[in-house]
């Protein structure tokens, strides 16, 4: 058995779930929106 | 492997990337300004919905990129399956779970009825017409729960092709158009009350956009029964995109039933992310930033639309031929009938609403 570790890969569904709480978080922050980065036309 | 072969082509993906987002700011430009615009037959403009645009820009960008390689260099950069994804988790943070214990009984009960008799008829119908697995999966729920939104979903929960996705989204808003109108124009010949009339375009008609062009065209409280009732089955995406990804990762291949392992392996991960923000938006966790997370699902599912336009396969599309139309036209049929008999019935005998 070799003893070279193991390389951590995060599937692109994971990758997905992150990104999209990382931009909820900025909306519900007030990072974005009306007041911070406006992405609404 | 060689060290040349593994390395990431950052360029090629930035420039895919670029080339995306411009084409989904040029979508919603042009989605902007066909909303100010009134159609022929008095259909409003905002039935044109962005979808069409992203994946038509999308299209067209593709022609002109393929035969000069430029596709090629920039496929590392086009991530339709990411956009989706994270489109599918913000759809979740907008559906209010309480919707499906409070609202009007006669809702639910419809909702209920339709789905279930939907779904089935048409992945019956569709296997009778011998079509792919996944496709019928996509078109079912499209037409059983609540058409675009839904189709991106079952997609997603069952691994479907691109093309499929595609084909179920054009028909979807195509055929949602005539339907806008149609539906209020024999509504008001048939003499249906507002609740019936409500229920019915809301049970029947695909595109939500649709439902309140067909439900404002009859009378304002029209329109509010529609609004709940297309609400309360798009609060049902979530249930339905559950049970397909249960389904499709439990699948047996080659006799073999899979183990626990595996199917945790296909389970598509997102359909968690999407009922935790489903959750959190329940508990009004949420709600400051309610407006934002709406456009930024808007904007992923564009993004998903273009990427769509730009690996459109033309030859795929070619090959699955007019047998999608067909099912998908009788099924539309089914589903008009249906919702009409159930909304009649519901809301007249049943579990009439007082406006």
């Amino acid at each position: 058995m070799s003893d070279t570790p193991k390389k951590f890969n995060l599937s692109e569904d994971w990758w997905a779930v992150i990104l999209a709480f990382v931009l909820i978080l900025l909306a519900v922050v007030g990072v974005m929106g009306a007041n911070g980065l406006n992405i609404t036309f | 492997m060689t060290p040349q072969t593994n390395r990431i082509p950052w360029l090629r993906i930035l420039a895919g990337l670029v080339l995306t987002f411009a084409l989904a700011v040029l979508a919603w430009w042009i989605t902007k300004k066909i909303y100010a615009v009134s159609l022929p037959f008095g259909i409003p403009g905002k039935a044109l919905e962005y979808p069409i645009w992203a994946v038509l820009l999308g299209i067209a960008t593709s022609l002109i990129l393929r035969p000069v390689k430029g596709l090629d260099y920039v496929r590392p950069g086009i991530k339709t399956e990411l956009f989706l994804k994270i489109g599918l988790v913000l759809l979740g943070a907008s559906i209010n779970l309480k919707l499906l214990v409070t609202t009007a009984g006669g809702a639910i009960v419809q909702a209920l009825i339709l789905i279930t008799c939907v779904f089935l008829f048409t992945y019956w119908l569709a296997g009778r017409f011998g079509l792919d697995d996944k496709l019928r999966a996509v078109m079912s729920a499209a037409l059983a729960v609540c058409g675009v939104s839904a189709a991106i979903a079952a997609a997603g929960s069952v691994l479907a092709k691109k093309e499929q996705v595609t084909y179920v989204v054009a028909l979807v808003i195509v055929v949602a158009l005539p339907m806008m109108v149609l539906a209020p124009l024999t509504a008001g010949a048939m003499g249906l009350t507002d609740a019936v009339a409500g229920a019915w375009f809301g049970g029947n008609i695909d595109t939500t956009a649709a439902v309140i062009g067909a439900g404002t065209i009859y009378s304002e409280a029209a329109q509010q029964v529609a609004s709940i009732v297309k609400n309360t089955q798009n609060a049902l995406i979530g249930v339905m995109a559950f049970l397909l990804a249960v389904f499709y990762a439990g699948k047996t291949e080659g006799g073999q039933r899979p183990g626990a392992r595996l199917i945790w392996d296909r389970f598509p991960k997102f359909v968690l992310g999407f009922i935790v923000a489903s959750i959190l938006f329940t508990l009004g966790w949420l709600d400051t930033g309610k407006d934002v997370i709406n456009a930024l699902r808007n904007w992923a599912f564009t993004l998903a639309f273009v990427s769509m336009g730009l690996e459109f396969a033309f030859g795929e599309m070619k090959r699955m031929g007019w047998k999608p139309v067909s099912v998908f036209l009788i099924a539309t049929l089914f589903n008009t009938l249906l919702a009409l008999g159930a909304a009649w019935v519901i809301f007249t005998y049943l579990l009439p609403i007082t406006l």
